[in-house]
C-alpha cells in the first residue's frame, strides 16, 4: 500500500510537564512516526483533515520548535461545510530520529488555541513512495 | 456562482475564465495585445505597486457609486442579476442546484452572510462576500506585503513541493497535481474533499491574505476572501499565476515522458464536464463549452515569461544536481549581528539555478517577552550600521518573520518558575536581489552579516539573535 500512515496522537501526550500544558493552552501536540526512515532527497507530508471551523478561523502547523510548516486557510466552500483534508509538505531536517512533533493550532485575529477533535480531525504523516 | 473549488476542474475552469476574461479587455480597450500579467508572489511577496494605481483596486473612489455601502450595491446588481437568472437556460440551472444555489435568494444569501436556517436566521458578518468600497482590499500601498504565514504557504519549497506530483489526479494528495475528483465540477468542497498542496496552501492563503483574514474579526473581509473576489483585479493577477504553475507542471511531465492529463476513461470523464457559463468578448455565451477545450494554452495562444518554478522542467539530471547542494553553514553572533561565510559556490549556485534549492537563512529569536507588542521582524543582510528599517524593495531586505499568539509575559504571571521553551527558528529564503550577492568576496567564501529588527511600522526593539546558519533549502 502505498499509504505508509503512521502515528496519530491527537491527545495531550505531554500533559504530565508543565512546560507542555501551557503550550497546550495555544496548541495541540502532536507527535508523528515516520513508517520508514526517509531516502535522501525524498520529503514527507503530513495530511490534515479539518472539519467545520469559522469565518476568520485558520489552522497554523508548525513544529514544536515553531518553525513554518504551512497555514490553511479554507477558501471557496460553504459556510457550515467541514473543510476537508489539506497536504503539507514537510523538510526532511525537521524530522529527528524518525519522528516529527508538531504544534497544531487555530487561529484568529492573533489568538491561537487549541483546535478541538471536531476542528482538526486528524493528521497523518506520509512517505512518498520511490 | 461556476467557480469550482476542491476539485481537478480548478486549473482548467479557470484557464477559461481568465482566457475570455482577457478577450474582453481588449475589445473593451481596443488594445489588441493586451494580456493579463501573472504575480509571482513566491519572486514576489507583496502586491505588486502597479495594482494599487487608480481602479486596479477596489478601494478606489471609482467603485464607490457601485460598492459604497450593501444596499447601493444590491439596487445597482440585484436588478440586471434577477434578469440574469431568469434567463438561465435548464441546464446551467441544474449546475447551479449541484452547487446548493436552487434560488436567486440562496445565491444572493452568499452576498450578505444571512444564513436562512432556523436555528440561526440572521447574518454572519464573516460569510458576507459583499464589501465596502473602503474595506474591499485589507492590504494596501502602505501595507503591501503578505504576511510571514502567507508568505511560508508560496515560498519555494511549498510551491516546488506542490509542483513534484507525477499524477494529475491521484487518490493520495500528496501525489496528486489537482485536487479531488468530483462528480461536478460545481460539486462545493465538504469535509471529504482532499485539497492539493498548490490549491490548498499557496491559492487558499493568498486570497483570504488580501481579503484579511487572520487580522479582522469577525469580518465582513474584503473581496478576495468570498466568492466576490473577482471584483478585486488582483484576483486576475493570482490567478495567471497559478495557471502558470500548471503550465510549468505539464512542461515537467511532458520533460519525463510522464502523462500530464487524466489517463482513460478518466480523460473522457474529465474533457466533457460541460462549462456553461463563460461569456465572450461581446457579452454573450460562449455556447457548448467543455473542460477539453481548454486543457492547453494554445485556445487562447499565449504561453509565460518564465519565473519562480522554471527549474522543475529541466532535464532530471539538471535538477537532480541543483539538489546536491553545500550542507548549511552555521554562524556566530556577536552584538546581536550574525556572521556566516557562504561559500561562493553554494551563492553562485543560488543566483544561476533559478533557486532550485534556494539559500536560506535560519534565524534563531526569543519569543516576544513581558510587555513587548512587537510581533514582526525584518531580516536585513549586510546592511549599513545605521539602516534600522527597510522598505521590501531594499537590497537589503531578506524577509519579514512574525510571532503569533500572547507573550511569553502573560505566561510566567500565571505560573511563576515555570520553565518555557522561550525561542523560535524561522527559515528566510533569501533573494537573489540583495546587494550582498553583488559582488562576491575574492576567495572561497562571502561573509553575511545578519541582522534583525523591528519591521517597518512596529516599534521596539530589536530582538537578541540567539543563532543563524546558512544553507540550501
Amino acid at each position: 500500500m502505498r499509504r505508509a500512515a503512521a502515528a496519530l496522537a491527537l491527545l495531550g501526550l505531554l500533559a504530565h510537564h508543565a512546560e507542555a500544558a501551557m503550550v497546550q493552552e495555544r496548541a495541540r501536540m502532536v507527535t508523528l512516526v515516520l513508517p520508514r526512515p526517509l531516502a535522501e532527497g525524498a520529503l514527507a507530508w503530513i495530511d490534515v483533515r479539518i472539519g467545520r471551523i469559522g469565518p476568520g478561523q485558520e489552522i497554523s502547523i508548525t513544529t514544536a520548535a515553531g518553525r513554518d510548516l504551512g497555514v490553511i486557510s479554507p477558501f471557496g466552500m460553504r459556510a457550515g461545510q467541514e473543510a476537508g483534508t489539506f497536504t503539507l509538505p514537510v523538510p526532511a531536517d525537521a524530522i529527528v530520529n524518525g519522528r516529527l512533533t508538531i504544534r497544531v493550532a487555530l487561529t484568529q485575529v492573533g489568538a491561537a488555541r487549541a483546535p478541538t477533535p471536531e476542528e482538526v480531525r486528524g493528521v497523518t504523516l506520509k512517505v512518498a513512495p520511490r | 456562482m461556476d467557480c469550482p473549488h476542491g476539485n481537478w476542474w480548478f486549473y482548467v475552469w479557470h484557464r477559461g475564465y481568465l482566457g475570455f476574461f482577457e478577450r474582453t479587455i481588449r475589445a473593451l480597450s481596443g488594445d489588441a495585445n493586451f494580456a493579463i500579467p501573472y504575480w509571482d508572489w513566491t519572486e514576489l511577496p507583496q502586491i505588486p505597486d502597479g495594482m494599487f494605481d487608480g481602479p486596479l483596486t477596489p478601494t478606489d473612489k471609482s467603485f464607490q457609486p457601485y460598492t459604497g455601502n450593501l444596499a447601493l450595491f444590491t439596487s445597482f446588481i440585484k436588478p440586471a442579476l434577477t434578469t440574469y437568472w431568469n434567463s438561465l437556460s435548464v441546464a446551467q440551472h441544474g449546475q447551479l442546484d449541484v452547487r446548493g444555489y436552487k434560488t436567486l435568494d440562496s445565491l444572493w444569501n452568499d452576498v450578505t452572510g444571512f444564513n436562512p436556517s432556523p436555528t440561526i436566521n440572521a447574518g454572519i458578518s464573516g460569510n458576507e462576500a459583499f464589501a465596502t468600497t473602503c474595506a474591499a482590499r485589507y492590504l494596501s500601498r502602505d501595507n503591501p506585503k503578505l504576511d510571514a504565514k502567507t508568505a511560508y504557504d508560496v515560498s519555494p519549497f511549498v510551491i516546488l513541493a506542490g509542483l513534484l506530483p507525477t499524477d494529475f489526479y491521484n487518490t493520495e494528495n500528496y501525489l496528486s497535481f489537482t485536487s479531488s475528483k468530483t462528480s461536478s465540477h460545481n460539486t462545493q468542497p465538504d469535509g471529504s474533499t482532499k485539497f492539493s498542496t498548490l490549491e490548498g496552501l499557496p491559492h487558499n492563503k493568498v486570497h483570504n491574505c488580501i481579503g484579511g483574514v487572520g487580522p479582522l474579526d469577525p469580518g465582513p473581509y474584503g473581496n478576495m476572501t468570498n466568492f466576490l473576489s473577482p471584483v478585486d483585479p488582483i484576483f486576475f493577477l493570482h490567478h495567471a499565476n497559478m495557471d502558470r504553475l500548471w503550465d510549468v507542471w505539464t512542461r515537467k511531465q511532458q520533460r519525463l515522458n510522464l502523462p500530464f492529463l487524466p489517463q482513460g476513461q478518466d480523460l473522457k470523464t474529465f474533457s466533457e464536464e460541460p462549462f456553461l457559463f463563460y461569456a465572450d468578448d461581446k457579452g454573450g455565451y460562449v455556447g457548448p463549452s467543455k473542460a477539453g477545450d481548454y486543457m492547453s494554452t494554445d485556445v487562447f495562444g499565449y504561453d509565460y515569461a518564465p519565473g519562480f518554478g522554471e527549474v522543475i522542467v529541466q532535464p532530471p539530471s539538471a535538477a537532480v544536481a541543483a539538489r546536491t547542494g553545500a550542507p548549511a553553514q552555521k554562524g556566530s553572533v556577536k552584538a546581536n549581528v550574525g556572521s556566516v561565510a557562504v561559500p561562493n559556490a553554494a551563492i553562485e549556485s543560488h543566483l544561476a539555478e533559478a533557486r532550485a534549492r534556494p539559500l536560506l537563512a535560519q534565524v534563531t529569536l526569543p519569543r516576544p517577552a513581558g510587555l513587548s507588542t512587537t510581533r514582526e521582524f525584518d531580516v536585513l543582510v549586510n546592511a549599513p550600521a545605521g539602516v534600522t528599517e527597510v522598505a521590501a524593495d531594499s537590497p537589503y531586505y531578506a524577509g519579514t518573520i512574525a510571532f503569533f499568539g500572547s507573550t511569553m509575559g502573560g505566561m510566567d504571571a500565571k505560573m511563576p518558575g515555570m520553565k518555557m521553551s522561550t525561542d523560535a527558528t524561522f527559515a528566510v529564503p533569501l533573494p537573489r536581489k540583495l546587494q550582498a550577492f553583488t559582488a562576491l568576496s575574492a576567495g572561497a567564501r562571502t561573509t553575511l552579516n545578519i541582522r534583525v529588527v523591528p519591521s517597518a511600522g512596529q516599534r521596539g526593539q530589536a530582538p537578541a539573535l540567539k543563532a543563524l546558519s546558512v544553507g540550501p533549502l
